[in-house]
């Protein structure tokens, strides 16, 4: 039987830091209709009318595609004027309201690290949207009204030693 | 006034291919009330020595599905913590995958669009059926059943640039 520690009693971990962007929305897309071309169709359309993304996460089975990315808030606009006309590619999108992606870093693999993440934005009542490491950063998706808890939650945890955004 | 400015290449560039095989695709979807257990399990896991390659997560409702890629000797210690700590609650632990992973950067991939639909192109063109891709910094992750990392990177490189002293290492497999 494994004991649950309570990882809030553990000292802070020191981090160089965290890296705040923000002005982002979340695009959610979930669809079992057009399981197979959706995502290249999508993404082709996105890269045609120039929208960067700065978070993606997903992929697509037999049976569906499901991905989020963020997007700059500004090409929301843009996005809901591309799949408007086109039934196939609006089906099953979601545009959220605006989200900031908070990366911590470096993670150095640790799962430890992780942990600490979860469970200090968990404790503090903030919905995740999501979450993807690279090859340094760990980087949760929350939602903008929650940016000053959930960079308080982190700072509970962690020693952050610079704060950038 | 404002000035826009706009840089295209005609192939993307890449600083190469890397390429890890013998991993494991754990999924698990956690109800969003459960993430602090699961939070708990991950630093227990942690402090065990535990460590991930890769870690993605989506939203489902009121759930979160929580993908992580491992390496397969952790698969299923990993598992076991996971239901134990997250026991009786309302989740679901799916069995590791035998997965491989082929990840890759460039210059500028974390301010330019296209980079990831000409991956996604690039293997739809030599249907090689990608698992998942995850991006978030300067770097594309794509997670691909096993055996399929190979095709993958030869899918690519017919999609991308790869500098030449890094072509020998693509088929450097780590893990």
């Amino acid at each position: 039987m494994v004991e649950h520690k309570d990882c809030s009693t553990t000292e802070k971990i020191a981090m160089d830091g965290l890296r705040v962007s923000g002005n982002l929305a979340l695009m959610e897309v979930a669809d079992r209709s057009y399981a197979g071309k959706h995502l290249s169709r999508m993404l082709g359309e996105l890269a045609k009318a120039g929208v960067n993304m700065n978070l993606f996460i997903g992929g697509e089975t037999q049976e569906e595609i499901r991905f989020a990315c963020c997007v700059a808030a500004s090409d929301g606009a843009h996005i809901k004027a591309l799949m408007d006309p086109n039934p196939e590619l609006r089906t099953g999108v979601e545009l959220s309201a605006a989200v900031d992606l908070l990366a911590l870093f470096p993670h150095c693999f640790d799962l430890k690290i992780l942990g600490l993440g979860i469970t200090a934005l968990a404790r503090a009542g903030i919905p995740l949207h999501g979450f993807c490491s690279s090859l340094s950063a760990i980087t949760f998706v929350t939602d903008h009204t929650d940016l000053d808890q959930a960079i308080a939650a982190l700072k509970g945890c962690f020693e952050l030693g610079v704060e950038t955004s | 006034m404002e000035t826009k400015a706009a840089y295209r290449e005609s192939r993307i560039k890449t600083y190469g291919f890397q390429r890890i095989a013998g991993l494991s695709l754990l999924r698990m979807t956690v109800h969003s009330e459960d993430m602090e257990s699961l939070g708990e399990a991950f630093c227990r896991l942690g402090e065990a020595g535990a460590d991930f390659l890769l870690v993605f997560s989506q939203r489902r409702g009121q759930a979160s599905e929580v993908c992580l890629v491992v390496t397969a000797q952790w698969a299923r210690v990993i598992e076991d913590r996971v239901e134990e700590f997250l026991a009786g609650t309302d989740k679901a632990v799916r069995p590791g995958v035998p997965a491989e992973m082929v990840f890759f950067q460039g210059p500028h991939f974390g301010d330019r669009y296209g980079i990831l639909e000409a991956a996604v192109r690039g293997l739809a063109a030599r249907r090689v059926k990608m698992t998942a891709a995850a991006c978030s910094g300067s770097c594309i992750y794509i997670v691909l059943p096993e055996g399929k990392s190979e095709e993958a990177v030869a899918a690519l490189s017919e999609v991308f640039e790869i500098p030449r002293a890094s072509t020998l290492k693509q088929s450097a497999t780590r893990g």
